[in-house]
């Protein structure tokens, strides 16, 4: 047998480095990405711990591949784990070798990770669990990029894992992933790409054309793509999901309404009517743990009563009033309604009403595109019937009334001193309502968010009662906390805030939440009345107050019947239910921004054919088409209309092959396979005549091929070109090679 | 072209004896004009002897057919030194291996001693015997036959004796049509009656010249050893082709060309020839289904250079 061919030899030399050139390629573009979390995690040297591992991860899949051993990943994760055991938990290690206290050490690092990923408002403190799952994930990251590398025809997952990397950080900050670093990681990629697709056997720059289209296309999306989706969490919105949040997801539902407040663009959620007289608040979730540092729903539990008419006393007047919900554009487990729900139907899927607190939960679907209809408990006591309930906190109550240790001084100084006055449980409610919407308190999304208290932890409360500015989140929590702090039981409702009228069907109005209708508020706990919502946000609603006539129910037409509000004698009322959380009409905004996304997506969608157009041109330009050109645009147009190239072909091969297709003009195809063949394989200047150009022969065989294309390849070759693609050296023969093992 | 005139004639004089066998036909004059040998590999009464009289017929030129059997001795091909009484000198008797085309019928009858003997005189052209050397004429090309399905008491060609051979081609069956015309032409003559020589040896001696002349570029000629290449690196044969099979391969496309009436090889006649010039002479791993598939393979996978590009 022949010695191995040394250009082969070469070539694999090459593969070699190439492979090691990607790997600091993907190495650079990793640090890049790291970048992005500065946003999610505050301070401390966090980043340093991450580089550590990662670069340890990449170093043991290095020298273990040059080194030959088969089990690189595995080796390179065991690693790994020792290096974060001896950095996070070197207590645990036997000299460097784990133990199970070590594991659990892990577990219990990443459960604590967990329950502040959970809990807390990016940015997060660095705390040691946070930067352990950090550094972890960076880890097992860089393995699971070291094993793609090894791997042929990766360049797209790698692609993904990058584009997943950069934008996890953006999803968990809410904020609109930045542009240069985009630019920056794309174009590392598209190295990687540009070296992963390239024909290994030629050298001649014109080999390298399409993927320096590929590559300028992709840097054109980037320029284009940033400006027309200006926020992630907009047009995830706006698309019908959503906003994509990895904090506090499905969980906590309070941590996202400030997000969602804070987005400039709305859309239509839900749209309902109803036979009460004035449009009730739709009630989401209910959260009545309090940790400290925030709201949270609690855990189902057997103790949880069920609620409705239960516990009603019998001198307050109650009726059932119906609402009809239809759902638009809102994808959640948690469906939007009326407090007390009695009855819901009309629902798809499975839903389970949840005891405490009346919310219904999906089993197996969520609530886009659902109708239903609701019957729910409007309660219309007098304040004098308040003013005589008198509650006792049992155990079912005692989570209610729960506080957190450490509380500060602010909260329930304030509490006493502003109820100071009120002798029964209702009044003080009313007072601390009065306080939060009458005082100095100003409403604004934007003020805590600058300020860092954003979120509905004790220390927030007490910087919102010092500065006084804040939204319903603000405004609900310390309700239901200084509620707590006299003795009150209290929760906060996540939901809908009274929706605007938009029409009429059948007589009665038809409502419309839109997001910016998103809405916290607080419930307090009346024994014979049960939970009676309240509003201390100001400008949303009506504050709740029950009709003060003594001893006898007040008629209907002057307590309308809203569960939350009951504007009373001295209340009076606000006809725009809904003006609140919003700051700024945006819908205009979002048709601009829509008619914008829509133009860059028409341009888009016409980059490749004028990409393909300008290539066509080049090759074709006066004097310089030569055969050789002339045929790799026949096989490119080809390639357009669903006729695939194949390196392994010869030219005579591609036309008989061509020739198949319906219409296509055969004499000019003879005619430039004829002058091709002579260009490419006779002898040189041999034949004195003149050789045609070919140009000619190429129009004719195009327009041939054009006419004889169904109408789906016509337009599949403008939109989609299927030529810009690089050249593969791949042919079709190894495509179909079934893998065989030897 | 007087080349192309010539060989369409030479095929369609063979076209007029084997009925519906065009592929058979161009192989064997390809072989012929290529100066190569040739080795029919196929069932008895397909007319393996019938191409290899007509191509002989068409030229004019001398043939001699040897029956091979058990018993036929290596002095039977290349000829004997006999004591004439008369002249009182031993005087060559040349053997049945003296003559332009020479069909060796059933080559894989006669023991392998003899059959040496033969492959020698096809690879360099002379026959010694007792020390003087004597050339063989030109044209010279040996067309051997062989029955692959009857295999007892024969001696198959090793897969190295068989790279003596440029092509092995099998005749296969005619079409039902193709022998139902034979069945009817036959009935009444017999078909070499009317066979005339379309060309004179010293015609077919310039064509030879000229296909050797026929222009190969460097793309074509690295196609060629790409492909061979391949062949000793694939993971399903255990033996690859050898560097003569290259030479032939080459020497085989110009000839192609030649007749196809072009100046040049294109990379389509190489695809065309290697079914026939290279699976005779590899020996595939132990489970592969046979060598023609994995050339087939090898074909498709083999990119074809596209020349250099002109500056213009």
């Amino acid at each position: 047998m022949l010695r191995a061919d040394p250009a082969a030899q070469r070539s694999m030399r090459r593969t070699t480095r190439d492979t090691w050139l990607d790997h600091g390629i993907l190495a650079v573009a990793f640090a890049v990405l790291l970048g992005g979390f500065d946003h999610v995690i505050k301070g401390g040297d966090w980043w340093l711990t991450t580089v550590l591992i990662a670069v340890l991860g990449g170093l043991t899949c290095a020298i273990l591949r040059a080194v030959g051993v088969r089990w690189v990943a595995p080796i390179a994760l065991v690693v790994e784990l020792v290096a974060l055991a001896w950095i996070f938990v070197p207590s645990t290690l036997i000299a460097i070798v784990p133990t199970p206290s070590t594991l659990q050490a892990f577990g219990s690092l990443l459960r604590v990770a967990n329950n502040t990923i959970v809990e807390e408002q990016a940015p997060v403190a660095a705390s040691q669990p946070v930067v352990f799952l950090l550094a972890g994930a960076f880890g097992l990251l860089v393995i699971v990029a070291d094993e793609l590398l090894e791997r042929p025809r990766s360049a797209a997952t790698i692609g993904a894992l990058l584009l997943a990397v950069f934008l996890t950080p953006a999803m968990i900050a809410g904020r609109t992933p930045s542009v240069w670093m985009f630019i920056v990681v794309a174009a590392l990629w598209l190295v990687i790409l540009r070296s992963r697709t390239r024909q290994r056997a030629t050298g001649n720059w014109q080999a390298r054309v399409p993927v320096l289209l590929v590559a300028a296309a992709a840097l054109g999306v980037t320029i284009v793509l940033p400006p027309a989706l200006p926020d992630i969490t907009a047009v995830a919105a706006a698309w019908g999901k959503p906003p994509p949040s990895v904090f506090g997801r499905g969980i906590n539902p309070i941590l996202q309404l400030g997000q969602n407040l804070r987005r400039n663009s709305s859309t239509v959620a839900l749209t309902y009517t109803t036979t009460s007289p004035t449009p009730p608040y739709l009630k989401v979730a209910t959260l009545r743990d309090f940790t400290g540092k925030t709201w949270k729903p609690s855990g189902t539990s057997g103790k949880d009563r069920f609620e409705g008419q239960v516990g009603l006393h019998q001198d307050i007047k109650a009726h059932e009033d119906t609402t009809k919900i239809t759902i638009k554009n809102l994808r959640s487990v948690l469906l939007p309604v009326p407090y007390p729900a009695e009855d819901v139907t009309g629902l798809d899927g499975t839903w389970l009403f949840q005891r405490m607190g009346q919310t219904i939960k999906a089993q197996n679907t969520d609530t886009h595109g659902q109708t239903y209809a609701v019957k729910s408990l409007t309660i219309q006591p007098t304040a004098d019937q308040m003013r005589q309930l008198v509650t006792v906190v049992g155990p079912t109550l005692k989570p209610f009334v729960a506080l957190p240790p450490n509380m500060p001084a602010i909260i329930g100084d304030t509490a006493r001193q502003v109820t100071s006055n009120a002798s029964t449980d209702y009044d003080k409610a009313l007072a601390l309502q009065k306080y939060l919407r009458d005082g100095s308190f100003t409403y604004s999304t934007t003020a805590p968010v600058a300020h860092g208290y954003d979120g509905n932890g004790v220390g927030v409360i007490a910087e919102f009662l010092k500065r006084k500015q804040g939204y319903c989140v603000h405004f609900s929590s310390a309700m239901a906390v200084m509620a707590r702090t006299l003795g009150i039981p209290s929760r906060v409702a996540v939901g809908y805030a009274p929706g605007k009228v938009t029409g009429s069907a059948g007589g009665k109005n038809v409502y419309q939440n839109t997001s910016d209708d998103l809405h916290a508020w607080t419930e307090l706990y009346f024994e014979g009345a049960g939970w009676i919502g309240f509003e201390p946000t100001p400008g949303v609603g009506s504050p709740t107050a029950f009709a003060e006539a003594a001893g006898t129910p007040v008629p209907d037409d002057v307590n309308n019947g809203n569960s939350l509000n009951k504007p009373g004698e001295a209340a009076q009322p606000t006809p725009t239910g809904n003006q609140g959380s919003a700051t700024t009409p945006t819908t205009q905004t979002a048709s601009r921004t829509a008619a914008a996304t829509a133009g860059g997506l028409v341009l888009l969608l016409l980059i490749p054919w004028l990409l393909r157009l300008a290539r066509r041109r080049w090759r074709l330009r006066d004097g310089a088409a030569s055969p050789d050109r002339l045929w790799l645009e026949l096989e490119d147009a080809a390639h357009d209309f669903g006729v695939s190239r194949d390196g392994a072909e010869t030219p005579r091969g591609f036309a008989a092959r061509l020739l198949d297709r319906p219409g296509i003009d055969a004499t000019a195809l003879e005619s430039l396979l004829h002058i091709v063949e002579v260009t490419r394989f006779a002898r040189r200047g041999a034949a004195g005549e003149p050789r045609p150009s070919g140009i000619g022969d190429l129009r004719a065989v195009l327009a041939s091929l054009r006419v004889g294309a169904t109408r789906v390849e016509r337009l599949r070759a403008v939109v989609l070109p299927r030529s810009l693609a690089p050249r593969s050296s791949v042919t079709r023969a190894m495509r179909a090679r079934p893998v065989t093992s030897h | 072209m007087e080349f192309e005139t010539a060989a369409r004639a030479i095929l369609a004089n063979i076209e007029k004896v084997i009925d519906g066998k065009p592929e058979a036909a161009e192989a064997a004059l390809v072989v012929f004009l290529a100066e190569g040998h040739l080795l029919i590999e196929d069932v008895p009464g397909v007319g393996k002897t019938v191409l290899a009289k007509a191509l002989a017929r068409s030229v004019s030129c001398s043939v001699r057919r040897i029956q091979f059997t058990p018993d036929l001795l290596p002095s039977d091909i290349t000829g004997v030194s006999v004591y004439n009484q008369a002249d009182r000198e031993f005087e060559f008797k040349p053997g049945a291996v003296f003559a332009n085309i020479v069909i060796g019928d059933e080559i894989n009858r006669a023991s392998p001693k003899t059959q040496s003997a033969l492959l020698e005189a096809m690879e360099e052209r002379q026959v010694t015997v007792d020390g003087t050397t004597y050339e063989l004429g030109s044209p010279f090309t040996v067309v051997a036959t062989q029955n692959p399905y009857e295999m007892e008491g024969t001696y198959a060609l090793p897969e190295a004796q068989r790279d003596r051979f440029m092509a092995r081609i099998s005749m296969g069956y005619p079409s039902a049509e193709a022998e139902l015309e034979m069945v009817q032409g036959r009935d009444i003559s017999n078909p070499f009656d009317g066979l005339e020589a379309v060309a004179s040896i010293e015609d077919a001696q310039s064509m030879i010249a000229a296909a050797r002349s026929i222009f190969v570029s460097p793309a074509v000629e690295q196609y060629a050893v790409n492909i061979t290449q391949a062949t000793r690196a694939d993971s399903e044969l255990r033996l690859g082709a050898s560097p003569r099979a290259t030479l032939q391969l080459v020497r085989a496309a110009k000839a192609r060309a030649a007749v196809q009436g072009r100046d040049f090889v294109l990379p389509d006649d190489i695809d065309t020839l290697v079914p026939v010039v290279l699976p005779h002479r590899l020996i595939p791993m132990r489970g592969v289904a046979s060598a023609e598939d994995v050339m087939q393979r090898i074909v498709a996978e083999t990119p074809v250079p596209a020349g250099a590009v002109q500056p213009s």
